[in-house]
């Protein structure tokens, strides 16, 4: 099958900030060619690693957001480097430059120079705070940016006085800002012209807060953390449980239908577990959210009964929102994402033969979106790069 | 200057973040959004019952999350339950190159608007299909909002301090993840068709790009058979270290600080004072310092305790120390220079809302104009407009079908005001 943006031709300055977007091209079919400097990516010296194996090739950092891209080194600190690098850029559709504010012109590639390589191009600059400003030259990670962000302030616990504030893990602010790369690229690509786009990853984080700026802009107050659910600007129920088998269960009820409600509280009445639910006042919007605790309460007793699982499809059965609680490792035996075809094999060669990985949420039908190649080893594809710059 | 995305006309049948955000992106980079709703259900975004509300006082018109998700679109008011305002939506088919949908699975084909009945129609549509679970597999039927979607994919319980209940997110993350992957996805589309003139269908699941969204987490698990664990907000992998928010003076005040580069680390060492750490050979690498993080922790977390963070962030960035204030959305509005001097909260004034902040986008473009320009609609209010311009109706086709109910309009602020 064909993949869907097959005809692209991405390069990708190597770097923390672009190696998100330059994977949403790759695994799309794009050719994305990763240009890393002698020493290679700083992310090839990124935990973890595979099987303790600590060297430059064994990064499932490296591993992961690298998958179907090409390696060549290009030392931009010399003429010739920065000629190839022009002459690579010709040909390309789009130029991922995750580097400071100025880095490319300071050292000698101005964006004069890019335009005159290929007025087609589109150039994305992914900084931390943007080209220019009072915090233009600051520094950010994704534990700063989720602060700054405002992330950071919304998520922990309202039951543990004195406890910090805790951050969403996985590399988020990267995902939040390189996703935004990746639209505003392709963006630019249906209008047909040239342009620079500066991505801002403070901005990005900082728009992504849900409903807390419209209740800071129509209440005035500012929302605050509540342990396992949402920031919020006054207390709100419990929604997280622990089941049986000591997995948690997240248990929101929000626009609960009158037929999901009669699911749940027969359900509990089963069990002989329903206590005062079977109450019809609960049908009553305004008893409903003034026992919201109370609710949860018998909830929490139910779940407190059964297993997560047992919670989980019980639950959706009968139309609610519930879900388990999954630790990443449960994804690899979960049955819905193998029936998705979510889990796939990349070729690493010998020794490590066949390795899986996770493939793309991205599901297409006329087309496909999913990894097909690993990782490139540093320069492995500088020979090949550098030939067809040649014929070129 | 034109918006990018000028041109690009999408029949909008999204709700809720997750899927109306989505089409919000592409209405801020010039697309047109035709929102296709209807003020009671199967039609109706029960977004626009929720809070807050213009003057505390409930109404269509009057819901701030709504408004914020649903910037710079058109509302054309159709019943879709009847089957004239089936047949309208179908008429409106061939004027669109999108067709974006959020209901639960099924749905679209009951109105015969399914991707094989709408290709029919407009064989290049790129059509997204947007739910919980997505539309095949064992739990398709399954509902979710963001915090099931984040509760499901390993993102809610890899969040949370040792040894505690997962502390989740605090926010529907996945809804605003969602949202742009969506987004992503349609572009993909639409940069295809613009290569092969061909449409595309796509299958989006909100819980399948939360588990796509573990980042490097995800091979740990499958190739290291590794069990992961929150660690509060210290780096999972040790690859930043020290990597914490420290408590400063002031009621619930937190600056966070990450640090990689041997350089980071002198120079922190140096603003804190800490000249008999700068000078242990055990921490001058990442690994010595992880070995030792509690001990660090302690360090800076006593020296920040009598400070103020905003001040302290400032002098940690001036010396090469990557900080940020772990703010709130009021810090954010009203004491954060970066975001006011890229203008991220653009101000857009409605008759029914009032003068309100909405976020803008975090990208410029040389060349093209992008971000938030207009608020959000009435219910109801393009419907005249677009059936007019788009298809053709006379106005005495459009009164016979508001008298029959199958559209609705608002246009004066009296109509706005009564939903």
């Amino acid at each position: 099958m064909s993949r869907t943006l097959e005809h692209l031709t991405v390069v990708e300055l190597a770097g923390p900030r672009t190696e998100w977007c330059g994977k949403l091209f790759a695994q799309a079919g794009a050719r994305v060619v990763l240009v890393e400097p002698p020493g290679g990516a700083e992310t090839r010296g990124y935990a973890p690693w595979f099987r303790e194996r600590r060297d430059g090739e064994s990064s499932l950092h490296f591993w992961h957001y690298n998958t179907d891209k090409e390696s060549t080194v290009l030392d931009l600190h010399t003429e010739e480097g920065r000629e190839a690098f022009l002459r690579l850029l010709a040909a390309a559709d789009v130029l991922l430059d995750g580097g400071e504010p100025g880095g490319l012109e300071g050292l000698g590639v101005t964006r004069e120079a890019i335009e005159e390589a290929n007025d087609r191009l589109v150039h994305v600059a992914l900084t931390p705070f943007g080209q220019e400003g009072p915090m233009a030259s600051w520094l950010g990670s994704d534990l700063v940016h989720q602060a700054l962000g405002g992330q950071l302030m919304m998520n922990g616990y309202d039951d543990m006085p004195a406890s910090p504030p805790v951050n969403g893990q996985g590399n988020q602010a990267g995902h939040m800002a390189g996703s935004w790369a990746f639209i505003a690229a392709l963006t630019a690509l249906q209008a047909g012209k040239g342009t620079f786009i500066d991505l801002s990853v403070h901005d990005a984080c900082a728009g992504m807060t849900e409903n807390a700026l419209p209740q800071f802009d129509y209440t005035g107050k500012v929302v605050t953390r509540r342990t396992g659910r949402h920031a919020s600007i006054a207390p709100t129920p419990a929604w997280q449980h622990r089941a049986a088998d000591g997995r948690y269960i997240n248990a929101q009820l929000v626009n609960v239908s009158p037929r999901a409600w009669e699911g749940l509280v027969s359900w509990l009445d089963e069990h002989g577990m329903a206590e005062d639910l079977t109450d019809p006042k609960y049908f009553v919007p305004e008893i409903f959210r003034e026992e919201a605790d109370h609710i949860s309460e018998v909830i929490g007793r139910f779940v407190a009964t059964k297993t997560a699982d047992e919670i989980f499809h019980g639950a959706q059965a009968r139309a609610l929102i519930f879900s388990s609680i999954l630790y990443p490792k449960d994804l690899l035996d979960d049955p819905h994402l193998a029936a998705r075809d979510f889990w796939i094999e990349l070729d690493h060669g010998e020794p490590d033969g066949a390795l899986r990985y996770a493939g793309s949420a991205f599901v297409a039908q006329n087309s496909e979106v999913r990894p097909r190649r690993r990782a490139p080893h540093l320069d492995e594809h500088g020979d090949a790069v550098r030939q067809q710059e040649d014929q070129a | 200057m034109p918006g990018p995305l000028e041109g690009i006309r999408v029949l909008d049948f999204t709700r809720h973040l997750a899927g109306a955000g989505s089409t919000r992106i592409l209405a801020t980079l010039g697309a047109e959004i035709l929102r296709i709703e209807w003020p009671h259900p199967p039609a109706l975004d029960f977004l626009r019952l929720s809070g807050p509300h213009a003057g505390g006082r409930p109404g269509m018109n009057r819901g701030g999350f709504f408004a914020q998700v649903n910037v710079g679109k058109k509302s054309v008011a159709i019943d879709m339950s009847t089957d004239a305002g089936k047949d309208i939506a179908r008429e409106l088919i061939p004027h669109c190159d999108v067709l974006a949908e959020s209901f639960s699975p099924g749905v679209m084909k009951r109105w015969g608007l399914d991707y094989e009945a709408v290709r029919a129609i407009r064989p290049d549509i790129i059509y997204l299909s947007a739910s919980g679970f997505g539309q095949t597999g064992p739990y398709a039927g399954y509902r979710s909002v963001g915090p099931t979607a984040q509760a499901y994919s390993g993102l809610t319980a890899t969040s949370g301090l040792p040894d505690r209940e997962p502390a989740g997110w605090g926010f529907s993350y996945m809804d605003h993840m969602g949202a742009v992957m969506n987004a992503a996805a349609i572009l993909m589309g639409l940069e295809r068709r613009r290569a092969t003139g061909e449409g595309e269908f796509f299958d989006a699941g909100q819980s399948q790009h939360g588990c796509a969204l573990l980042g490097p987490m995800l091979l740990d698990v499958s190739l290291n058979g590794a069990q992961v664990r929150p660690k509060g907000n210290r780096d999972l992998y040790g690859n930043f270290c020290p990597n914490n928010a420290y408590r400063c003076r002031g009621e619930d005040s937190w600056l966070a600080i990450s640090v990689r580069e041997p350089s980071e680390w002198a120079a922190l060492c140096q603003v804190i004072g800490a000249d008999d750490l700068a000078a242990r050979p055990d921490l001058a690498t990442l690994e010595g310092r992880v070995a030792h993080e509690d001990e660090i922790d302690a360090r800076i977390g006593a020296w920040t305790r009598e400070r103020d963070a905003r001040e302290t962030m400032v002098a940690l960035q001036e010396a090469g120390v990557p900080a940020g204030v772990a703010q709130t959305v009021e810090d954010k509005v009203h004491r954060d220079p970066q975001l006011a001097f890229r203008g991220l909260y653009t101000t857009l004034d409605d008759p029914v809302l009032g003068e309100k902040r909405y976020e803008d986008v975090p990208v410029t473009m040389s060349g093209f104009d992008v971000g938030v320009s207009s608020p959000s609609p009435w219910l109801g209010a393009d419907t005249r407009d677009v059936l007019r311009d788009l298809l053709g109706y006379p106005e005495e086709r459009l009164e016979q079908l508001k008298a029959d109910a199958v559209i609705d309009d608002a246009i004066t602020l009296e109509e706005a005001e009564a939903v």
